[in-house]
């Protein structure tokens, strides 16, 4: 058997169908010697590395391995199968229109750490969808979810096997760094940002994280099932309570016969404002939101209150300015593509 | 925006993408019996010579032993004409269930579909049924992929819509079914206000802002809105007009005026990438995204640049930074100036507001 020459797919194949045919269970020994793919002769640490990989590649895909445990003591016996019932559960038939709809609802996921699991959704479903549905008048028009976090999938994981989940967060007033032990409740995406929400154990309450302030990895710890999931009221009130989704109100000076946009969602105020400014008042939901919005209007909009999201505008008017210094000591890299060297100024100034 | 990625989005397919399509065909080619190779690579998104390659995989493949009976085997002859026929499945016949995360990937992608239907609707159907029949569908399949789900089927939420542009988006559909001219009150990029008259065509959604595909009088061209920059939209009543063909795939069309800018984003930029009108996207090695954007207005491009500093990682022409840095510092001058004026009088400052802690 050519072993290097067996391409990954074709031995997993050949895994999968050994564990349905066996007619009780294969042991790792029947597994190395007889499933083409694996070494025969190969040593037992290396063969036990590649099918624990294979194994839990396969487990992840949502093929579902049994481990038979033996009657015995011994280790080896242990045993794997596969049950034809449980490979396949509930039968989802699709129609051409149901399939087509969930092609365009997957654009969702694009680009997120959700994507190769809708794909894989899709491509599993297809088995039972008629060949060739034709597109539907909504092609092109599907969902997109802006901002991508890779702890989605570990946060979903312990979410649905009730496992408890530990993360470095930073907090959002002081930047300070804590660690979080926290069951998972549920994963929401409002407006450009992921959260959790969930049981903080070290504070005894619920607690919502914003996900971009996770520093590093989220780790899933303990055992699975190891909390209830409350009522849905109370993880929405939690959420609501935590997120100020109530509007909030800010107070903003908008130069003359500028910042329209914004100025078209709010009404005058009573507040005294700068020279050539007239008072707004202008509610939001979302801060940060609100603080790109207002940063890129520069000097034609500022903010006399909360001092929150003045604090947000001029972070970013600051990082501006940061960009820049570390720029101007960096020369530009060469641009390939055009064939280009650059210095600083050779593209002449513009108005 | 033209879409000239050099680079591929994505890395050639993962063993685990190419397993879960192989299990896929035999278990479609028995539901379904004899499909050709041409049906079954469009079916499953791929090329011809991927499904050619994907068969003969599968011919090899079987139960140890691995003698003829052993193996997946396929109707030689049928192949030679191009048509793929299963004869043994060995066991692969059904399909292979959802897992939990993949089926709560599709339940919230399915509740976001929804949202947006909810809102609007391109132009292709009378609206109202077809919205109806829409919305009828993706409840049923929620309902089916919930079912198994449980307490599961909550465990991710998703909103997308800015709930803001409500009674625009129903003035739009409803102009949109009737076929109703509109005046719009529109604000451009460049912060400039204008009312014009339009022939609404199609609403979709981008990320997160909605768009109106319509074709504008004054410019005598198909445009693209953006919804939240519609102040107010009032259609015209006892107006009609004869929809015209969409112009091709609803896109934000940017006049060329020659002068490209060069914007380098990190990674985590990518959303502030896709929502702007780019020439050409690249992926550097390190994962940062390197644009080239035609600028018709560089007031536009500053205000770019001073809403998303965090993300940018280099900037050309360097004219332009200064520029934007030069308009930052001013402000930064302004606010200083405020809180001088405030601490004069005595003004206290609040908790900052936000989320947790």
């Amino acid at each position: 058997m050519m072993t290097t020459a067996t391409p990954p797919a074709e031995r997993l194949l050949n895994l999968v169908i050994a564990l349905m045919n066996t007619s009780g269970r294969l042991t790792r020994r029947d597994i190395q010697q007889r499933v083409s793919g694996y070494a025969p002769d190969a040593d037992p640490k290396t063969f036990e590395r590649m099918f624990e990989r294979d194994k839990d590649t396969l487990r992840e895909l949502g093929v579902p391995i049994q481990t038979v445990n033996p009657a015995t003591d011994h280790a080896e016996d242990i045993g794997y199968r596969i049950d034809k019932d449980s490979y396949s559960l509930t039968q989802l038939d699709l129609n051409a229109a149901e399939l087509s709809i969930l092609s365009l609802a997957t654009t969702l996921w694009r680009d997120t750490a959700l994507e190769a699991d809708s794909t894989r959704a899709l491509t599993k479903l297809k088995s039972n969808a008629p060949t060739n549905a034709p597109t539907t008048a909504l092609a092109g028009f599907g969902p997109r979810i802006r901002g991508d976090e890779p702890s989605l999938t570990v946060i979903l994981d312990a979410i649905t096997a009730r496992r408890a989940i530990r993360f470095t967060y930073r907090a959002a007033s002081t930047g300070e760094l804590t660690t979080r032990t926290i069951h998972p409740w549920r994963l929401s995406s409002r407006r450009g940002g992921w959260y959790a929400v969930g049981y903080d154990t070290t504070r005894n309450d619920a607690r919502v994280f914003r996900l971009n302030r996770i520093v590093g990895r989220v780790k899933a710890l303990g055992p699975q099932g190891a909390y209830e999931l409350p009522d849905t009221d109370t993880i929405a009130h939690a959420f609501g309570q935590d997120l100020a989704h109530t509007p909030q109100q800010a107070t903003l000076a908008l130069a003359r016969g500028r910042a329209q946009a914004l100025r078209a969602r709010s009404h005058p105020a009573a507040t005294t404002a700068p020279h050539g400014y007239d008072a707004v008042h202008l509610t939001y939901v979302d801060e940060n939101d609100m603080s790109i919005e207002i940063a890129g209007l520069g000097a034609h909009a500022l903010v006399l209150d909360p001092p929150a999201l003045a604090h947000r505008v001029i972070a970013h008017h600051k990082a501006l300015a940061e960009l820049a210094r570390t720029l101007g000591e960096d020369p530009l890299p060469d641009r390939a593509h055009t064939g280009q060297t650059q210095g600083e100024d050779t593209q002449g100034e513009r108005q | 925006m033209t879409n000239t990625s050099k680079a591929p989005r994505k890395n050639a397919e993962t063993t685990p993408q190419r397993i879960v399509r192989l299990l896929s065909l035999v278990a479609h080619l028995t539901a379904r019996g004899e499909i050709s190779v041409a049906e079954l690579a469009e079916h499953y998104g791929v090329g011809p010579e991927q499904i050619r390659k994907d068969i003969d995989l599968l011919w090899v493949t079987g139960t140890p032993g691995y003698m003829p009976d052993d193996l997946v085997d396929f109707d030689a002859y049928a192949l030679e004409a191009g048509i793929v026929k299963l004869t043994a499945d060995r066991g692969l016949s059904r399909s292979l269930q959802l897992g939990t995360r993949e089926a709560i990937a599709l339940v919230a992608a399915l509740n976001s579909l929804r949202e947006i239907v909810a809102d609007g609707a391109p132009a292709h159907h009378s609206a109202d049924t077809y919205d109806d029949n829409l919305t009828a569908h993706i409840d049923d399949l929620t309902a089916k992929l919930s079912l198994r789900l449980g307490h599961n089927a909550r465990a991710l939420d998703v909103q997308l819509s800015s709930h803001t542009v409500g009674p625009t988006l129903t003035t739009l559909r409803t102009a949109i079914t009737n076929s109703t001219l509109v005046d719009i009150d529109y604000v451009s990029n460049a912060d400039q206000r204008t009312t014009r008259t339009i022939e609404p065509a199609a609403i979709f959604n981008e990320r997160e802002n909605f768009y109106l595909q319509a074709f504008c009088h004054k410019a005598q061209d198909d445009r693209v809105f953006r919804i939240d920059r519609i102040i107010e939209a009032r259609a015209l009543a006892g107006t009609h007009f004869e929809p015209r063909p969409l112009s091709g795939p609803a896109q934000a069309q940017v006049p060329k005026a020659g002068e490209l800018a060069h914007l380098v984003l990190r990674p985590q930029g990518q959303w502030i990438a896709e929502s702007l009108p780019y020439e050409s996207l690249e992926y550097q090695a390190d994962g940062s995204i390197a644009l080239d954007i035609d600028v018709a207005d560089w007031n536009w491009f500053h205000s770019v640049l001073l809403s998303h500093p965090e993300q940018i990682v280099n900037v050309t022409p360097r004219s332009t930074l200064k520029a934007a840095v030069h308009e930052a510092e001013r402000t930064l001058e302004l606010y200083e100036q405020l809180a001088n004026s405030a601490s004069t009088s005595g003004a206290s400052e609040s908790e900052p507001l936000g989320e947790e802690e």
